[in-house]
């Protein structure tokens, strides 16, 4: 067993919201600066206790807006960092995301989703960010979000997202809710030699370095302030340079396209989901995070039944495989959708697949889904 | 297997880290668990739930849906709850908090004093340790060594009085089973 203070190898019983915490760090994680709320708390006082074990900083912020400012500012300090919170907070953040996107400061950023609009339900589970992630800061920028379904992949996709967003110099957001957030499970944390993390590229030379300047994959390779390099961070639109470039329309153009094309261009190598029994399918269930959990044996119970079900689950809800969609969408007699919300990403999938075809289900705060209920739903559409 | 738990009571009772415990013993003997918990904003007195699927294989589905198991420790839970128990399954309640004016499906109504036992005790927050030891020995889905053990990892203090208080309620269990 490893000994390793940052990598605590063995099997656990603890909460998505620690499972969380846990995988920023085997990540490399060694920055946070929060303001707790429910029900994200847990990550903040589970970081506040360990990242000082291995030599990083916990810092607790007056509130959200400070919270995303500090972990850009540690971010180009070059160190990995990471806020988490909940709704009200992320809304609090937008401005400052964006500001992120536009630097492209590597950064991850928790929402462990409750019920809203506004204070809402603190303590119920909801899957009411996920528009507000893809569009909650102004301009046009693409991000990166995932959405975790276990215990397990609390550490697992905390992990990949710090990979995705020293590899594409951006934001990444893990959208959890309330439910998996505070399940406790089995979590396995393996040797930390079977970990893969990701750095971001560093500059080779100080000789005609530009902290926008892409490499082949439209990904800059980043220098860390206080290197020597000359660096000029703005929320401007710039040159490569990092020079404020507020009124060429060319500059404009050339930047906004390259924030976008790095995630849309690269996005097979990005995009994850899981998929089972489609083969044949005729009625396709699509759920993501907590409800693909009550879908899944409602499938497979149908599938018991003899009834010709499957399901899809994608994982980067930010960007998703929409070929793969439209395929699925052609095959399928029916698609059911269902969501923590009153419809929200069932616009997505309303482009890609006929409207007609598809079954919305929309669940709100404790009343989540059950195999039982999503098994109905399957064979009404059987009828 | 798949074999649902619920405890429910009120905030302050020890309810969720009953639940914690029982799920860390079935880690420990090398099944699957899942526990959650429910509760409004309130820190103390409010309706708690705390919930645990033990499986030996993958949990699905991670909420109690018909409990096999059911423990109820305040008269408002108990209406909340008992009709979600499963036909044939197992009810515990505290038999100076609750009133059990109708079984629902139980097979077995188990009465246990647990807060009064624990008062005894000199450690009422043992309670929920009593309420564990009576669990253990119903349900029979973990071994008494297994939970001990988990105790043991997740309770820091008051470790002696809170293992006595379980092994209290182990043996209160095996006399109600015997009755």
């Amino acid at each position: 067993m490893s000994r390793r203070l940052d990598v605590l190898t063995g099997v656990h019983f603890v909460q998505g919201d620690i499972a969380c915490a846990e995988g920023a760090i085997a990540a490399g994680c060694r920055f946070f600066a929060g303001y707790p709320i429910t029900p994200s708390s847990e990550i903040a006082q589970h970081m506040a206790v360990r990242l000082p074990q291995v030599g990083g900083i916990y810092l607790q912020m007056e509130d959200e807006i400070a919270s995303i400012a500090a972990v850009i500012g540690a971010s180009w300090a070059g160190l990995k960092a990471m806020t988490a919170t909940s709704g009200p907070g992320f809304s609090l953040m937008q401005e400052n995301i964006g500001y992120a996107y536009m630097t492209e400061t590597p950064c991850v950023i928790v929402d462990v989703m409750r019920g809203g609009p506004s204070t809402g339900q603190p303590t119920k589970p909801g899957q009411q960010d996920v528009m507000q992630a893809k569009w909650g800061s102004h301009g046009d920028y693409e991000v990166i979000a995932l959405s975790p379904a276990s215990v397990q992949e609390m550490f697992d996709l905390t992990i990949e997202a710090f990979n995705l967003s020293e590899t594409y110099r951006c934001p990444v957001i893990l959208l959890a809710d309330e439910v998996i957030g505070h399940l406790r499970e089995k979590l396995i944390i393996p040797e930390a030699e079977e970990i893969e993390v990701v750095e971001r590229r560093r500059p080779e030379d100080l000789e005609g370095y530009k902290p926008f300047q892409p490499g082949e994959d439209l990904v800059p390779p980043m220098a860390r302030l206080g290197e020597g390099f000359r660096l000029y961070i703005t929320g401007l639109t710039h040159d490569e340079a990092g020079r404020p470039r507020a009124s060429s329309p060319e500059a404009q153009g050339r930047l906004v396209r390259r924030l976008c094309d790095k995630i849309r261009l690269n996005r097979h190598r990005i995009v994850k989901f899981e998929e089972h029994y489609l083969e044949d399918a005729e009625i396709v269930v699509i759920a993501y995070g907590l409800p693909y959990r009550s879908a899944l044996p409602a499938v497979e119970e149908a599938r018991r039944r003899g009834i010709r079900a499957g399901i899809y689950r994608p994982i980067t809800l930010w960007p998703q495989a929409e070929e793969r969609l439209r395929e699925i969408g052609e095959r399928a007699h029916r698609v059911i959708v269902l969501e923590m919300n009153y419809g929200q990403m069932l616009r997505e999938y309303q482009r890609w697949i006929d409207p007609d075809r598809i079954v919305f289900s929309p669940s709100f705060g404790e009343a989540i889904p059950t195999p039982e209920g999503v098994l109905g739903l399957i064979k009404r559409c059987m009828r | 297997m798949r074999y649902e738990i619920l405890i429910a009571g009120r905030g302050g009772q020890g309810v969720v880290l009953a639940g914690v415990i029982i799920g860390y013993a079935a880690i420990i003997s090398g099944l699957n668990a899942a526990q959650s918990q429910s509760y409004g904003p309130e820190a103390r007195g409010g309706k708690v739930r705390s919930e645990v699927i033990i499986s030996d294989g993958p949990v699905g589905y991670p909420k109690v849906r018909r409990p096999n198991l059911l423990v109820t420790l305040s008269q408002e839970a108990y209406e909340a709850y008992i009709d979600s128990l499963q036909e044939g399954g197992i009810l515990i309640y505290d038999e100076d908090l609750v009133k059990p004016e109708r079984a629902g499906r139980a097979a077995g109504r188990y009465p246990i004093p647990a807060t009064r036992m624990a008062e005894e005790l000199g450690l009422r927050l043992s309670a929920n340790m009593i309420i564990l030891g009576a669990i253990t020995s119903l349900s029979g889905v973990l071994r008494p060594e297994a939970v001990e053990e988990a105790i043991r990892r997740r309770v820091r203090r008051h470790l002696e009085i809170n293992l006595k208080a379980f092994r209290m309620g182990l043996e209160y269990g095996e006399r109600l089973k015997g009755d």
